[in-house]
C-alpha cells in the first residue's frame, strides 16, 4: 500500500469518483484557481474542467442554497466550507433545507450532498477559525456526520459521503490534512458510514473518541502501555450515524470509560455517548463515564493559552489513569 | 507497603471462619485469584483465591485459627492495585483505608443503609450469589468493584476427597472438617423424631408420566405446601428448603429459594441446578446459607428409612426413603402397593412432638394425595 497524505488522500477520492460519475461535481471558494488551502482540490480544474470545479462568490448562504438546489436536481454537489466556523452563515440552508426536504416531499427527492467542512485547532487560528462544530449536527434529524481521523478512513469515508443519498456533513480536523498514512488503491475502497473502527484492543478502560482525538487517544494508550495499563481505542468514524453497539461492546469488556474529542466539553457529542451508555450499559459500568473536551472558552490567540482548552494525549491518559486505579 | 488479607465473609450466617490450610508460605509470590488459603465455616469450606497479586508477606493466622469475618489472616506486599492513599495526587478521602484498616473503609461503604457499589459489582455479585454487605470495597470512599466482587466470588468450595481419609483421632480439614464441627454441635441437640408410612400409589403413576420430576421435588413441594399450613415450624424463615446432596467430598445442603412461588418443574429444575453445582464443587456461600427446613432422601439407594439430623439453624428436617412395593391393607384387602417411609427429625427445643406430627401428617397427605398440592 502507498503512504500518501491525509489531503492527498481525499483528492483521490474527489478524482475516483468524479470520474465514476459525471453528476459529481465540487464548488466552494478559491478551490478551482487556488487548488483549497490545503491542496485538497489541486489538479481537478484540469482533468474536469471549470464546469465541474466551480469558485464561488463568499456568500456561504448561497453556495449552501446552490448545494441543495442542484442536489435536487439529481447531481451529487460537493460543497467547500473553507472553515467549518463559516457553517454558521448558512444554517437555514443545511438544518431546514438540506436537512429536512427529502421528508418534506415524501421521499420524492433526495439531498445527496456532501459538505465538506476543515475545522479543529490549528496554530493561533483563534475563536473563529478553530471550533468543532459536530454536535449541532449530531441534534438535528436528516444529517449525516462523519468525522475521519487518518487518510485512509478520509478516503473512504468521503467516497461513501459522495456516493449516500443523504445530506452528509463531512468534517475534516484542519490539523490532519498533512498526516500520512497508508491507503488503498482502489477505486472502490469505501468505509461504510456508522461502523465503528477499533483501533486499538484493550481490557482496562474503554476510550471512545473520533477525528483527531482519536490519534490523541492512540498516543494516550500508548503511555498507558509503560504503565501496565491496557486500553480499548475506539474511532467512531461518524456520529450520526452513532456505532452504539461498539460503545456497548466496549463497556462491557472494560467496564471503564472516557470519551474524548476536541470539541467543547459541554454539549458535546460525548454528552450524548455518556447518557446513552448510563441508560442502555448501566450494569457493566464499574466507575463513573468521563468526558473530555475543549473548555467552554472562545478559542485564545495566544499559542501557550490554546494548548491549555482542549484535552492532548497526555490528559486523555491521566484521565484513564485515574479511572484504572479508582480514583474516580 | 503491606496490604492486610481479612478473613472473608462467606454468605450471611457466617459468623468466625476456620483457617484450615495455608497452600503458601511467607515469601511465596501469588498471583490473583490463585488459591490461598482454605477457610471453613459450620456450613461448608472455601478455597479462598488470592484478591490481589503480590507476595505474602506474613502469616497472621496459622492453620486451625478461629476468626470473626474482617479479621486480618495475613499481611501482603509489592504489586497489584495500590492502596488510594498513597497512588493519589489529591486528599485521601477520608473514609478510605489505611494500611491494615481495611474494615474502616467497609464500614464506610455501609453507612446508612445502602451499600455502595458499582453497577457492574451489583450485577456480578447477583449472578453469583455473592452478598455486597459482606464484600470490602477498594474504590473511592469505599466503592465496591467489580474486582472486589470476583475476589469474594473466587471463594468457592473445594471439593476435596482425601479430607475423610484423615488418621482417626484427629480432626479432618476441609469439608469433612466442616461437616465434622458441625455434627458435633448438633450432636448435643434434643432431636426428636416422628415417623409414618404412606401408600403412594398416585405419586408414583404421576412421576411414571412426569419423567423431568423427581422424588425429592415432589417431597420438596409437599414440604413447603405443608410449610404455608404450619409456618412455625420453620421458625418464621422464608419458605426456602435444603436439599442433602451426597457429594465426592462429602455431605452438601444447597437450598431452593422460595418453594412457595414456585411450581413442580421450577422445584425440580432448581435441585438438578443446585445438585450439579454441588457435585461440581462449585456452590457459593449463598447456595448454602438459610433455610426453614431440610429434605435428605436415602431413596436412590433403595433404603426404605432414614432419620437425618436437622441442619441447625433449622428445627426440623424430613427424611424420606425409597417408594418399595409392599404389602398393605386397603378396603379390608391386603395388595401390594408402593410405600413410602417418611421421618420428621425435629429440635425439641422449638417443636413439640405435636405439631411435629400435624406437619408431617399435612406432608403425608400431599405425597398421598399430589393433586391437592399441585
Amino acid at each position: 500500500m502507498r503512504t500518501i497524505s491525509f489531503a492527498e488522500a481525499t483528492l483521490e477520492a474527489m478524482r475516483e469518483e468524479m470520474r465514476r460519475d459525471e453528476t459529481v461535481f465540487v464548488m466552494g471558494e478559491d478551490i478551482a484557481k487556488q487548488g483549497g488551502i490545503f491542496g485538497q482540490f489541486k489538479g481537478l480544474p484540469e482533468e474536469f474542467g471549470l464546469q465541474r470545479v466551480l469558485d464561488t462568490p463568499i456568500s456561504e448562504a448561497a453556495l449552501m442554497g446552490s448545494g441543495v438546489g442542484a442536489a435536487l436536481t439529481g447531481t451529487r454537489p460537493v460543497v467547500d466550507m473553507h472553515f467549518a466556523d463559516f457553517i454558521t452563515c448558512s444554517m437555514d440552508e443545511v438544518v431546514n433545507q438540506a436537512a429536512k426536504l427529502r421528508y418534506m416531499f415524501g421521499e420524492q427527492c433526495s439531498v445527496p450532498l456532501v459538505v465538506r467542512a476543515p475545522d479543529g485547532i490549528t496554530k493561533s487560528a483563534a475563536a473563529q477559525h478553530s471550533q468543532s462544530l459536530e454536535a449541532w449536527f449530531l441534534h438535528t434529524p436528516g444529517l449525516e456526520v462523519v468525522i475521519p481521523s487518518n487518510p485512509a478512513d478520509a478516503k473512504g469515508l468521503l467516497k461513501s459521503a459522495i456516493r449516500s443519498d443523504n445530506p452528509t456533513l463531512y468534517f475534516e480536523h484542519k490539523g490532519l490534512f498533512a498526516t500520512k498514512g497508508e491507503v488503498p488503491d482502489d477505486d472502490d475502497y469505501l468505509v461504510p458510514i456508522g461502523k465503528a473502527r477499533v483501533a486499538r484492543e484493550g481490557d482496562d478502560v474503554a476510550i471512545i473518541s473520533y477525528g483527531i482525538a482519536a490519534n490523541r487517544a492512540l498516543e494516550a494508550a500508548k503511555q498507558l502501555e509503560s504503565d501496565g495499563i491496557s486500553a480499548h481505542v475506539v474511532d467512531l468514524r461518524s456520529i450520526a450515524p452513532m456505532d452504539y453497539a461498539a460503545i456497548a461492546d466496549a463497556t462491557a469488556r472494560t467496564h471503564r470509560m472516557v470519551i474524548v474529542h476536541e470539541a467543547v466539553r459541554v454539549g458535546g457529542a460525548g454528552a450524548e455517548i455518556a447518557a446513552w451508555v448510563a441508560q442502555n450499559c448501566f450494569d457493566e459500568l464499574d466507575a463513573p463515564i468521563v468526558r473530555l473536551g475543549a473548555a467552554r472558552v472562545p478559542m485564545p490567540f495566544a499559542p501557550v493559552l490554546q494548548e491549555h482548552v482542549y484535552p492532548k494525549a497526555g490528559e486523555i491518559a491521566d484521565a484513564a489513569r485515574r479511572l484504572v486505579r479508582k480514583q474516580l | 507497603m503491606s496490604r492486610a488479607l481479612p478473613m472473608p465473609k462467606l454468605g450471611l450466617t457466617m459468623t468466625t471462619g476456620v483457617v484450615s490450610k495455608w497452600h503458601k508460605v511467607p515469601g511465596d509470590r501469588v498471583q490473583k485469584g490463585e488459591p490461598l488459603v482454605e477457610v471453613s465455616t459450620d456450613k461448608i469450606a472455601f478455597e479462598y483465591g488470592s484478591p490481589f497479586e503480590g507476595v505474602l508477606e506474613r502469616i497472621e493466622a496459622p492453620e486451625g485459627t478461629e476468626l470473626p469475618p474482617g479479621a486480618t489472616i495475613a499481611y501482603f506486599s509489592g504489586e497489584g492495585e495500590p492502596e488510594a492513599p498513597a497512588a493519589s495526587p489529591e486528599p485521601a478521602p477520608t473514609a478510605v483505608a489505611t494500611n491494615g484498616a481495611a474494615p474502616a473503609a467497609a464500614a464506610a461503604a455501609r453507612r446508612g443503609e445502602r451499600v455502595i457499589a458499582s453497577p457492574v459489582a451489583r450485577r456480578t455479585a447477583r449472578q453469583r450469589g455473592v452478598d455486597l454487605r459482606g464484600v470490602r470495597g477498594t474504590g473511592p470512599r469505599g466503592r465496591i468493584t467489580l474486582a472486589d466482587v470476583m475476589a469474594a466470588a473466587s471463594a468457592i468450595v473445594a471439593p476435596r476427597s482425601v479430607a475423610a481419609h484423615a488418621p482417626v483421632g484427629a480432626e479432618p480439614s476441609g469439608v469433612r472438617g466442616a461437616i465434622y464441627r458441625h455434627m458435633t454441635e448438633i450432636g448435643v441437640l434434643p432431636i426428636a423424631d416422628v415417623s409414618t408410612e404412606i401408600d403412594v400409589t398416585e405419586l408414583a403413576t404421576l412421576l411414571e408420566r412426569r419423567k423431568d420430576v423427581s422424588w425429592t421435588a415432589a417431597a420438596t413441594l409437599a414440604v413447603a405446601r405443608a410449610l404455608g399450613d404450619h409456618p412455625e415450624i420453620g421458625g418464621g424463615a422464608p419458605c426456602d428448603v435444603g436439599i442433602a446432596v451426597d457429594t465426592q467430598a462429602g455431605l452438601m445442603v444447597p437450598v431452593v429459594r422460595e418453594c412457595d412461588r414456585r411450581d413442580l418443574r421450577s422445584i425440580a429444575s432448581e435441585i438438578s441446578r443446585l445438585a450439579a453445582l454441588a457435585r461440581e464443587g462449585r456452590l457459593g456461600p449463598d447456595d448454602v446459607a438459610g433455610g426453614a427446613i431440610s429434605i435428605s432422601n436415602v431413596g436412590p439407594a433403595k433404603i426404605a428409612r432414614v432419620r437425618p439430623l436437622p441442619n441447625a439453624p433449622q428445627r426440623a428436617i424430613l427424611g424420606m426413603g425409597a417408594a418399595l412395593e409392599r404389602p398393605w391393607v386397603r378396603d379390608g384387602q391386603i395388595i401390594a402397593a408402593p410405600v413410602l417411609q417418611l421421618v420428621l427429625s425435629f429440635d425439641h427445643r422449638w417443636i413439640d412432638g405435636a405439631p411435629a406430627a400435624r406437619f408431617l401428617a399435612q406432608i403425608a397427605r400431599y405425597l398421598t394425595s399430589p393433586t391437592e398440592m399441585l
